[in-house]
């Protein structure tokens, strides 16, 4: 790597270090105005970052510092309190990721069960879900779309990175895992 | 028999399942259906449908309002099960009514449900931002530029002159030194930043803080204003007047 590559990478570094949020692209182009060696920059400061304390990380073309997962424990006093979301929440959640954007009646059609507007709150309150304009039907019912926060939060690239269907079968997830919510609640039995 | 089902079995046992730990009848029948584990393609709905009514003959109903979904179901089962075993009867019946695209279009909504289950259980399992990995606390804010309040000089002269000749007028009456209790500034200031959200009147926040505790306005007033000015200085929050004589109105800074 030539002299003035290794200062444009240690540009790149010193910005994303500062801004300290992940960053669009297109704001770290006004900063850099090398549209035709950005990417390759990313990406030798990712591959650089592979293999250390903190990783490069990019969710929907944002790129930004966070500190590699391997040492959650040793990071633990700053852990946030965990979120405690019940089921039917996570159940939205992952339905809207997968159908963006969804109406609250085609979330219950899916669910077979009725989809409470304190649930959805919670999400957009939580910022990873958000109104997503109005469907073309009578009544005009509100739509719905998961955000660039939900993807931050559980480390996704994109949608993209979802897994597909034939993935999630052959993960084998899902069977005995829940406990809670297939366990039949069984009363002085025991 | 494929009717001796765990449902079955424990029937007569002191087993009470409770309506409430589901989320409403597809969640039921997914449940019953998995209890069989085999794949979702290859159980039967009939089995199913006569194991769903066993369920639901089980269940306390007092709440019809609660249990209706669950009813509607019931009626819908019994008829598909109906169809499903007497299909020779029915074949002048439109294919709206076609009792086995009906079953086949239940089943794809059980393995729809299904997947969107395991989908969470793989959600669950991910690296969670705050929990497994952190990111770097922001310190620095951006500064934003404001454009400067649309006025003129001679008004803010005007304004200055105004205030003097206010200030005349009271010089010359007798002084008097009663104390007004005040709220201190940092305390107005955690006021303000726990009450101001959407864009409001300052004035009709005064007010709510004032009721709130309980206190006069002229005991938050000016402290809140001088919280506010500090805030804004600080660029927490938008102090904004479009005219001379507007109102003032607060709110957060969008970030």
């Amino acid at each position: 790597m030539n002299d003035s590559s290794h200062t444009l990478l240690c540009q790149l570094e010193a910005i994303l270090f500062a801004h300290g949020d992940l960053m669009a692209k297109d704001d770290l182009l006004q900063l850099m105005p090398y549209p035709d060696r950005l990417d390759e920059l990313l990406h030798s400061l990712e591959n650089h970052y592979a293999n250390r304390g903190i990783r490069l990380v990019c969710v929907n073309d944002c790129w930004g510092f966070r500190t590699a997962s391997d040492y959650r424990e040793l990071l633990a006093r700053w852990q946030r309190k965990p979120l405690r979301l019940s089921q039917a929440a996570l159940e939205i959640l992952i339905m809207c990721a997968y159908h963006q954007p969804l109406s609250r009646a085609e979330m219950e059609a899916i669910r077979g069960s009725t989809v409470s507007s304190s649930v959805i709150n919670k999400l957009v309150e939580l910022g990873w879900m958000k109104p997503a304009g109005r469907k073309s039907l009578p009544g005009k019912p509100l739509l719905w779309e998961t955000t660039q926060a939900f993807l931050e939060h559980f480390d996704l690239k994109s949608l993209d990175h979802l897994p597909s269907r034939d993935e999630i079968r052959s993960l084998g997830l899902g069977k005995g895992e829940e406990g809670g919510l297939f366990a039949v609640k069984v009363e002085g039995s025991s | 028999m494929l009717h001796n089902s765990t449902m079955d079995e424990t029937q007569g046992q002191s087993f009470i399942v409770n309506l409430d730990s589901y989320e409403g009848p597809l969640d039921v029948l997914l449940s019953l259906a998995r209890n069989h584990e085999v794949d979702l393609r290859e159980i039967s709905l009939v089995v199913l449908a006569e194991q769903y009514m066993a369920f639901l003959r089980q269940q306390d109903i007092r709440h019809l309002t609660k249990a209706t979904d669950y009813l509607v179901m019931a009626a819908w089962l019994t008829w598909l099960k109906a169809r499903l075993l007497t299909p020779q009867h029915h074949e002048q019946e439109d294919d709206e009514e076609d009792p086995f695209a009906k079953a086949e279009q239940l089943r794809e909504q059980l393995i729809h449900l299904n997947l969107i289950r395991q989908s969470v259980s793989w959600l669950k399992e991910r690296p969670q931002l705050g929990q497994d990995f952190f990111a770097r606390p922001t310190q620095y804010h951006e500064t934003k530029e404001l454009s400067p309040p649309p006025i003129k000089l001679y008004q803010l002269l005007e304004a200055y002159s105004n205030m003097n000749e206010r200030d005349e007028g009271q010089r010359e009456a007798s002084p008097s030194f009663r104390h007004h209790p005040f709220m201190s500034v940092a305390a107005a200031s955690t006021q303000v930043q726990q009450w101001v959200r959407q864009p409001t009147d300052f004035i009709d926040l005064v007010r709510e803080v004032a009721q709130r505790l309980n206190q006069p306005m002229t005991y938050i007033l000016i402290p809140m204003f001088m919280a506010s000015l500090q805030l804004m200085k600080s660029q927490q929050i938008m102090l904004s007047q479009k005219t001379m004589d507007d109102t003032l109105t607060i709110g957060m800074m969008s970030s």
